[in-house]
């Protein structure tokens, strides 16, 4: 396919991507504080002071839990996203995980832009003829 | 015809919606009862036509005696069809055990009609009054030319000549659906509205007429006066003409509206005004599987990409439009080409791959018709591909866990989570799993309940 050629060799021509640095995980869900919230009810007796303090200590082992927008694609888009992220300044890159070549987890405010950015590239890699 | 979504009730279908007291009412006319008698399933027909002279009930369970065991799915539908339309009424008697009685009104109108013979709705006009009428053929390209008029107002062509005269709000109420509009863009064809386009005409005209008379009472019309009016003119006499003294103010008002959908042809004498009823009027009546008009096809596709349609007709070259570059627009030829970028455009308005390659095939001109294919494989191969180009990135809302305590508790999220389908990814060696973000409130009560 001709169009996939070109694409490929356009990806291909571009600089390699930094290595990805995982940005801080986002704020802890409601429900480490929701456990916090019910450990402190039980602070009135010895025994249940201990519970309380067993609790709070296995609260902070508890799972986080993170939203986002979860990325499946071809290896030739997942680079071309890849790249997008390394091109934008520190403070708008959105990939949260690479988890391997054809899956990401991405914030969950990016879909739109991603899809414009494609669309975007797409049309440059095109020729309409002027009417 | 590719699969429709948009519905195209005919007219019998708005009739079994109508309430009980109004369906009685339009009864009272005789070619209302006629054209639901040929209406109904066949045999529906037969069970009219035979409790036509009983007068009394007839047990639900007698009934079922009259067809064979293996037809008693047929027979349901008819039975269902014939209460629906309240041809038959449901009566129970003090064993509540369920009998049908006919329709005493539709029962007498038409005894009688079978004992006297049918009769037109109005007399047509002499021909010494009207001097000379419209051939058939003249007012049949007069109807198609109408009706094609109506739809590229309908679809806000550019190339709208003469429009008609609908207001604006009325033409709104027909786009409905059709046609949607974003803030500030000018409104494009939905999906539905391409689907709408793809229909022959007869389904398209009646879509147009279950608008017109669902909105009626927002314009102060009694619906079933309407559909009364609509269906009596299907048992006018095509090309005759019948005078506007005899109509009402609402169907005076309704004639010069079906005037602009091509459906009657207005004319005015020294005297007198009258109305001719074209072919579309008097198909009102017919059911959509008598339908029996075959367009002949006027696409020619290459292999090059290169399209040919042999049309005098705009509305034609405003379909290929949706999806095709037009080139050249001569007096009865379209020429085009297949492009990604015309295909993108039509992808983004919700047309899709299949309905473009049904269109062309459907459409093929008689000199391609019977190859094998009629549009040439690569063409339809290539249309396919530039659409699945479109979504080559998949994105799903979701929630990442990650930081599990133990393995044995990620392991009994991963299954928990894929037993009710909504893990997207596991990833057992990281122990980070992802879910469908819809799930995420049973996962948190799931992981309170493993604390």
């Amino acid at each position: 396919m001709p169009d996939l050629r070109l694409r490929s060799s356009a990806l291909s021509r571009a600089p390699p991507p930094p290595p990805l640095q995982a940005p801080c995980s986002s704020p802890v869900c409601s429900y480490r504080s929701v456990q916090r919230r019910t450990g402190a009810r039980e602070d009135n007796s010895t025994g249940r002071r201990q519970r309380w303090h067993s609790v709070l200590q296995r609260a902070e082992n508890m799972v986080n839990a993170i939203k986002g927008l979860f990325i499946s694609c071809d290896v030739p888009m997942a680079q071309f996203i890849v790249n997008l992220n390394a091109s934008m300044p520190a403070s708008d890159k959105f990939i949260l995980h690479m988890l391997d070549p054809t899956h990401m987890f991405v914030q969950p405010h990016v879909a739109e832009m991603i899809r414009s950015k494609i669309s975007e590239f797409r049309d440059q890699n095109s020729y309409e003829k002027p009417t | 015809m590719p699969q429709v979504m948009v519905v195209a009730r005919n007219f019998m279908d708005m009739v079994a919606a109508l309430p009980a007291a109004k369906l009685d009412m339009l009864y009272d006319s005789a070619f209302i009862c006629e054209a639901v008698l040929r209406s109904l399933p066949p045999l529906a027909k037969k069970y009219a036509l035979q409790m036509l002279y009983v007068s009394a009930p007839v047990a639900a369970a007698a009934m079922e005696e009259w067809v064979l065991d293996e037809y008693a799915a047929k027979h349901r539908v008819a039975i269902d069809r014939l209460l629906q339309l309240r041809v038959f009424v449901e009566v129970r008697d003090r064993r509540k055990e369920v009998s049908y009685k006919m329709n005493q009104k539709f029962q007498g109108n038409m005894q009688k009609y079978l004992v006297d013979g049918g009769s037109l709705p109005r007399e047509p006009i002499p021909s010494s009054v009207t001097a000379r009428l419209p051939t058939l053929a003249e007012l049949e390209s007069f109807a198609l030319e109408q009706w094609e008029c109506f739809l590229l107002q309908l679809i806000n062509s550019s190339q709208v000549e003469r429009g008609t005269s609908f207001s604006s709000s009325m033409m709104r109420t027909f786009q409905r659906g059709l046609l949607s509009s974003r803030d500030g863009e000018a409104p494009r064809l939905t999906e539905n509205g391409f689907q709408f386009l793809l229909m022959e005409t007869n389904a398209q005209l009646w879509y147009i007429m279950r608008e017109y008379i669902s909105s009626a009472e927002e314009r102060g019309v009694d619906p079933t006066e309407l559909i009364s009016f609509l269906l009596e003119l299907s048992f006018h006499t095509l090309g005759e003409a019948y005078s506007l003294n005899t109509l009402t103010d609402v169907q005076r008002n309704a004639i010069r509206d079906l005037a602009e959908l091509g459906l009657v042809k207005l004319q005015q004498g020294r005297k007198d005004s009258w109305f001719i009823p074209t072919k579309l009027a008097t198909n009102l009546s017919a059911s959509l599987s008598d339908s029996s008009s075959n367009k002949e096809g006027f696409v020619v596709v290459e292999t090059n990409f290169r399209m040919y349609a042999y049309s005098t007709s705009r509305l034609h070259c405003e379909i290929l439009r949706l999806f095709s570059r037009v080139e050249y627009q001569l007096p009865n030829l379209i020429v085009g080409s297949i492009t990604k970028e015309s295909l993108y455009g039509a992808f983004e308005n919700g047309i899709t791959a299949e309905q473009i390659i049904s269109f062309l095939q459907q459409n093929a001109h008689p000199r391609v018709a019977d190859k094998i294919p009629a549009v040439p494989e690569n063409v339809t191969d290539q249309i396919r591909l530039w659409e699945t180009d479109r979504n080559r990135v998949d994105m799903t809302l979701s929630h990442l866990y990650e930081d599990f305590p133990s393995k044995d508790m990620f392991d009994q999220c991963c299954d928990y989570a894929r037993d009710h389908g909504c893990l997207l990814w596991e990833d057992a060696k990281k122990m980070r799993l992802i879910v469908r973000v819809e799930f995420h409130s049973e996962m948190r009560e799931f992981l309170r309940r493993l604390r």
